[in-house]
């Protein structure tokens, strides 16, 4: 019925498969969420077969570069009391992708993506629930980040 | 655009043909007419000369068609010039063009007047003077 | 713009007489004269230009005009090489800040700078402009500040007030407040006046002086600083102080201030430092004078001082964690003084699908009540990534965590303990392209992601381990974790061969299956459902939805959903939903901007708690806005406070500052 699996067929942009990705860069002021993305990044990047990771630059074709430029909660919902019950955690990620060869911008784009979590009056709770929404948010931004580069039809 | 001030240097004319009219008092030299005085040269298809009523002196000469006035690096062009010995002006009509280096001014009219190192630029009813000049470059002097 | 000072450009002269005098080297033009050089123009009836000097001298009806800024006046002076010059009765247009400046005389300075005598200022169009300022002189640089003195504040053509200096930011980029003053009343704070005065106290750093009497509670004095020093070393600091006379009519007498630093920027050897630090001196700070929602009732305030620095794939971060608890006084928040940790980002080893990383960290737990102590966790993970057929990914997991602890309060002595956390995940991608083109899109994609994850962490003994945070007290895990992805993305071709994608469609429905021994669920039980969906159909609207289902009580857990919808002219409505069984919460919102009774801005936003069935705040706002000011009246109601507050922004100059005694802009 027309579904079939891309494998060979869905490759990044300007045919690319050996890719070299730096650490993230971190605008934010919220500390090492640089090292989280990128880990993501090359977590679900190595799952894509047209896609290798290399670690030495030279022997890439391209190079994938992102900064996480934004990171901010805000309240999301209130009790009966008017006390935060749910915050909202948002990351934002500005990516490109460029051929090492002629320095080429092969993609550029920025993702964003939230995560819900819940307040709480132990203040250590709370901030654990902050933490794990930071976990999401980060493995499901390096997805989208991943889909939209393949975005190629 | 500037040219010279005709000192007592003589003017030597080279044309095709000559053709003098006492009576009218009138030299007109016709075909690739060239006249020369010192450091000026100026061309025309045709030039007339005009002497004051009874003396030799030159009262004034008019060239015609593709008059071109040259002198170092500066060259003017114009359909008609008439150079007054007396006035001591040079004036050229009809899309006067001079050219100077880069510099580049176009109007009508054009006059120099040569005793006073001045010239003036006119636009007919419709036309407008333009000109393309380059700052700080010195006008070397005569 | 820079007019001609190094290369001399060429000078286009169009006139209708033009006379050339050499012994002076200046031409004289006359009759609808039109001299152009580089980006400048220059227009008027009569105008001498010295080609040696650059000199020119204009009259009648004069108009110099470059791509940022517009000088017309009587008589011009002005010379082409240093761009300076003089201009009689000048009218001066900035188009980049829309700024007018008028004067008796306006002195060019140089590229961009003017003093100008005698003139008024303002960000107003049109011949009797809404507001403005006078002033005997007034030194003005294009996109920097307008420093003025002997200022008087005209509305319409009306003295309003003085200021013997005055500095007016004609920076377009950032908002900045500037005297006009903000009027209100609320029951808690009773009759309310902001003002705030802007100085500029060097070429980057410039401050705000607060000033707020509040009838109920006192005066409030307050300081913001903003600096920008080196390359990139950039930061606000704010301190505010009020002697509180009484809240909410009983009388306190107490003392409240708040101090906030932000920076962000790189110290030599490329450390990147970075401080977002606030601190209140009372939990009531922000209750007393938090004006909007998410300040008044502010639940903790954490402060994070850190220097980071990476080498390659390598990072060591340093930071000291403050949180200040607002709700509770009984102060068992963890504090991280500090936390150091070294972390090797995941890296493939050779040409292997293998991988591997290091995370370590240390830290120091203090608290003022609960146990304390030094913790150090190393986190060695190897993972690879292994592709069947190319079809079926299977990227296995395994890390061993390590965990010693010392120095421990309470009883607890030195521990070490280590435990095995396992994970394999397998996913495969299916998607069809759909070529027809439908709605406004011109090919669809549709894709399919399975995945299921298997997590396995053996049981472990840690009651003898303090407690800090999640990974003290690591539970036993035997459990799948599947989901299904979907999304539905179309392209769209624009002209000119570019084309572009929008994800129109992302759901993602996920479920976990316990296995035996698994501390969450008993054994062989579903797990609830969860669901997560993402619709964008066309720009200017989108609904996401984030739910999870009980299977076994046949309920929603929690559900959030939040519709968006907005046009191009400021129409918007944004409303969500929020339901929470365990915590008895259920909650919307919705805020509707409608900018059909232009030139008034209408917005009403309310909350609503569904428990209790009662409203949470409304708020209504009216915004009257002008080409070069506007002014917003804003009433709000809410169970802290009601007030009725009226502001005014000037264009160019942005809102004025906000209640500066919240800190609440912050």
């Amino acid at each position: 019925c027309g579904y079939h699996f891309p494998g060979k067929g869905e490759s990044l942009p300007g045919g690319v498969t050996r890719v070299y990705a730096p650490l993230f860069t971190n605008r934010t002021s919220e500390a090492r969420l640089e090292n989280r993305v990128s880990n993501d990044i090359s977590y679900v990047f190595a799952r894509n077969g047209n896609i290798s990771l290399v670690e030495d630059k030279q022997q890439a074709e391209a190079i994938l570069e992102g900064t996480v430029s934004d990171y901010r909660t805000r309240a999301l919902s209130y009790d009966s009391d008017d006390d935060i019950s749910e915050y909202r955690a948002t990351m934002v990620a500005q990516v490109s992708l460029r051929s090492i060869a002629d320095g080429r911008l092969l993609w550029q784009g920025s993702v964003s993506w939230s995560e819900d979590y819940l307040a709480a009056d132990d203040k250590n709770l709370q901030n654990d629930n902050e933490k794990e929404a930071i976990e999401e948010i980060s493995l499901r931004l390096s997805e989208e980040i991943l889909t939209r580069m393949l975005d190629d039809f | 655009a500037e040219l010279p001030k005709p000192s007592s240097l003589p003017i030597e004319v080279t044309a095709n043909q000559l053709e003098a009219d006492q009576q009218k008092r009138q030299a007109i030299f016709t075909g690739d007419v060239v006249a020369k005085q010192g450091d000026v040269t100026l061309y025309g298809d045709k030039m007339v000369v005009y002497q004051l009523d009874g003396q030799e002196q030159v009262d004034r000469l008019e060239v015609f068609g593709h008059v071109r006035v040259v002198q170092l690096d500066r060259t003017a062009t114009a359909e008609r010039a008439v150079y007054r010995q007396v006035a001591e002006t040079l004036t050229l009509y009809g899309n006067a063009e001079v050219h100077q280096g880069q510099n580049r001014v176009a109007g009508d009219e054009i006059i120099v007047y040569l005793r006073e190192n001045r010239s003036l630029v006119k636009s007919g009813d419709s036309g407008r003077v333009k000109a393309i000049l380059f700052p700080q470059q010195k006008q070397e002097q005569q | 713009a820079d007019w001609g000072k190094d290369s001399p450009l060429p000078v286009n002269l169009e006139a209708d007489e033009l006379s050339y005098d050499k012994e002076t080297g200046r031409y004289r033009a006359s009759g609808n004269v039109q001299l152009n050089q580089g980006e400048l123009e220059v227009v008027s009836d009569l105008l001498w230009w010295n080609q040696l000097s650059g000199e020119i001298e204009a009259e009648g009806g004069v108009q110099l005009t470059s791509p940022d800024e517009k000088m017309t006046g009587s008589k011009v002076s002005y010379n082409l090489q240093q761009g300076t010059g003089s201009v009689a009765d000048g009218w001066l247009f900035l188009q980049e800040s829309n700024l007018h400046v008028r004067g008796k005389q306006i002195n060019r300075l140089g590229e961009n700078s003017y003093r100008v005598f005698d003139g008024t200022f303002t960000t107003c169009d049109g011949e009797v402009p809404s507001w403005k300022f006078g002033a005997e002189q007034v030194d003005v640089t294009l996109g920097g500040y307008a420093k003025a003195k002997h200022t008087v504040f005209y509305l319409k053509d009306i003295p309003s007030f003085y200021v013997p200096y005055m500095v007016y930011p004609v920076k377009t980029e950032r908002e900045s407040g500037l005297l006009i003053p903000r009027i209100g009343y609320s029951d808690k704070r009773g009759f309310q006046y902001n003002g705030s005065y802007y100085q500029v106290l060097g070429r980057n750093q410039d401050a705000t002086l607060l000033f707020d009497y509040l009838s109920e509670m006192g005066i409030g004095k307050g300081l913001e600083y903003r600096y920008i020093f080196g390359k990139d070393n950039a930061g606000e600091m704010r301190g505010y102080h009020i002697d509180v006379d009484s809240v909410d009519g009983e009388t306190v007498d107490e003392e409240r201030y708040a101090l906030e630093w932000q920076h962000d920027g790189t110290l030599p050897g490329d450390v990147r430092m970075v401080v977002d630090a606030v601190y209140v001196n009372d939990e009531e700070y922000f209750e007393d004078f938090g004006e909007v929602a998410e300040d008044y009732n502010k639940d903790e305030v954490e402060s994070n001082f850190s220097l980071s620095k990476s080498w390659g794939k390598y990072s060591l971060v340093g930071d000291l964690e403050y949180t200040k608890d607002l709700e509770s006084d009984n102060d068992s928040t963890l504090q991280r003084l500090p936390r150091i940790s070294f972390d090797a980002a995941r890296q493939r080893i050779g040409e292997t699908p293998f991988y591997y990383r290091l995370e370590t960290e240390y830290t120091n737990f203090r608290r003022d009540e609960g146990v304390t102590g030094e913790r150090l966790m190393l986190l060695p993970t190897l993972s690879a990534s292994l592709q069947l057929f190319n079809v079926i990914d299977i990227s296995p997991k395994i890390s061993y965590r390590d965990r010693y602890y010392w120095g421990t309060s309470d009883g607890y002595g030195d521990e070490h303990e280590g435990l095995v956390e396992f994970s394999t995940r397998v996913s495969t991608k299916l998607q069809r392209v759909y070529d027809q083109p439908i709605g406004s899109a011109d090919k669809l994609k549709h894709s399919l992601e399975p995945e299921v994850i298997y997590y396995n962490i053996p049981e472990l003994e840690q009651n003898h381990l303090p407690q800090f945070d999640t990974y003290d007290d690591i539970d036993k895990e035997n459990r799948f974790e599947y989901a299904l992805v979907q999304r539905l993305t179309a392209r769209f071709d624009q002209d000119g061969g570019a084309a572009s994608y929008r994800e129109l469609l992302y759901l993602r429905l996920s479920q976990t299956y316990y296995l035996s021994a698994d501390a969450v669920g008993e054994k062989d039980s579903f797990g609830s459902i969860r669901g997560q969906l993402t619709l964008l159909p066309t720009t200017w609207a989108k609904f996401e939805f984030d739910g999870t289902y009980d299977i076994d009580l046949g309920e929603w857990e929690e559900t959030d959903v939040d519709l968006s919808l907005q046009d191009q002219n400021e129409n918007s409505l944004r409303a969500s939903y929020s339901y929470d069984r365990d915590e008895e919460l259920e909650y919307v919102s919705f805020k509707l901007d409608l900018s059909i009774l232009e030139p008034f801005f209408v917005s009403y936003e309310k909350r609503f708690d569904l428990v209790d069935d009662e409203s949470l705040e409304d708020v209504i706002g009216v915004e009257y806005r002008q080409q070069c000011w506007s002014a917003l009246l804003t009433y709000r109601e809410n169970e802290n406070d009601s007030s009725v507050i009226l502001s005014f922004v000037m264009k160019g100059i942005g809102p004025v500052g906000g209640v500066s005694g919240s800190l609440g802009g912050i």
